[in-house]
């Protein structure tokens, strides 16, 4: 893996702003919103009795919007854990963006990306066993 | 190679100069001849020629339009595309629903009835929806782009970047069209979606056609396949436990 310090270029799409945005959004909806009154249940629960891997994602970023981070995790490891580093991009992006600083950028090579994408795999079974396990 | 921006050697296939940032056009590796859409160049053919052409091809030429789909130029065009035709999509619905909304309860069973009785799409629920409704359309044009994506980086199926599977979903709005339909409307726009995201996928990236496929079916893939899995494990469990029993 090769890190370096990258200049931004004109036109270029801020996604850690876009998706960092919208993360933000969706944690301002779980505080101000009874999202949990008007979340339809899960269907595939419903049928199996087993959770599916998204299980728990509601309830994952209401308890994120209020700040209890740990029961947070408890609900769904890796959705809280994606809107957390989404929000933190989000700051990112902002900062790098209004300041006009480089910004870290990585390369990765061919059997790089093949690790991340086992790795990427491999952690959503296991967030889907968490969540089987646990309930 | 050498980045053309400043000057210094960089790594073959690079999109981006490590160095500088600068985006490398030369290293995408898709192929030429793509032109701009007839909505893309709506400026020269008119507004309503432009998003009709583009949406009889979307739906009846989805091979040859996406084969010639830019998949660089911007995120405006096609959001925009994908606003409108979603936004004549959801005045269909929320006419259907309003409109229909008798018939429709009239069929069900008295138990379906009194569920409908909580359906969020009724008065205020509803209103609120169709305010937010354009804001919902773009985030979820985002996010469904988002996930696409990364099923396809999963697969190997990626070679034309974050902005080609945009423009897919963008344009694979069109389907939306299809809720001037009522009843089955909505159904035949979701299937005919999934088609043209995965002839869209195939052509845009420049991958086959069973890659895009199966970044699109990935989610359900994941989901079911180990569902089989753990009622195999679950019933060979169950044999073993039995067989133990029979032999004692």
């Amino acid at each position: 893996m090769r890190i370096f310090l990258q200049k931004r270029t004109q036109g270029r799409t801020e996604f850690g702003i876009i998706y960092g945005g919208i993360a933000l959004l969706a944690i301002c909806v779980g505080r101000f919103v009874p999202v949990l009154a008007l979340a339809p249940s899960c269907v595939f629960r419903d049928i199996t009795g087993v959770p599916c891997p998204t299980c728990g994602a509601t309830r994952s970023v209401v308890h994120l919007a209020r700040g209890e981070f740990l029961a947070s995790f408890g609900m769904n490891p890796l959705v809280s854990l994606c809107f957390v580093i989404a929000a933190l991009a989000f700051f990112y992006s902002l900062i790098t963006l209004i300041v006009g600083i480089r910004r870290i950028g990585f390369i990765l090579s061919e059997q790089e990306k093949n690790i991340v994408r086992s790795g990427t795999v491999a952690l959503i079974l296991a967030n889907w066993c968490y969540l089987i396990l646990s309930r | 190679m050498f980045c053309p921006h400043c000057g210094k050697e960089i790594a073959d296939g690079q999109v981006f100069c490590q160095h500088c940032g600068a985006r490398l056009a030369e290293a995408a590796p898709i192929s030429g001849g793509r032109e701009k859409t007839y909505w893309e160049d709506r400026e020269s053919r008119g507004f309503i020629s432009g998003l009709s052409a583009t949406l009889k091809d979307v739906l009846f030429r989805p091979s040859v339009f996406f084969k010639r789909m830019p998949v660089t130029g911007g995120l405006t065009d096609p959001l925009l595309y994908a606003l409108i035709i979603g936004m004549v999509g959801v005045i269909f619905f929320y006419f259907w629903q309003l409109l229909l909304q008798g018939t429709m309860q009239s069929m069900m069973m008295p138990e379906m009835r009194a569920a409908a009785g909580q359906n969020m799409f009724r008065g205020i629920g509803m209103a609120a929806l169709a305010f937010f409704s354009p804001f919902l359309i773009i985030i979820g044009l985002f996010i469904a782009s988002g996930i696409l994506h990364v099923c396809l980086m999963l697969v190997k199926g990626s070679r034309a970047g974050f902005e080609a599977t945009f423009r897919v979903v963008a344009y694979g709005y069109s389907t939306n069209i299809l809720l001037v339909i009522p009843f089955c409307g909505g159904l035949l726009a979701a299937v005919w979606a999934i088609v043209l995201t995965i002839i869209g996928l195939r052509e845009a990236h420049e991958t086959t056609g069973g890659k895009a496929a199966f970044a699109v079916f990935l989610p359900v893939i994941v989901c079911c396949g180990l569902f089989i899995m753990a009622i195999v494990m679950f019933m060979g469990a169950a044999a073993l436990s039995l067989s133990t029993i029979v032999q004692k």
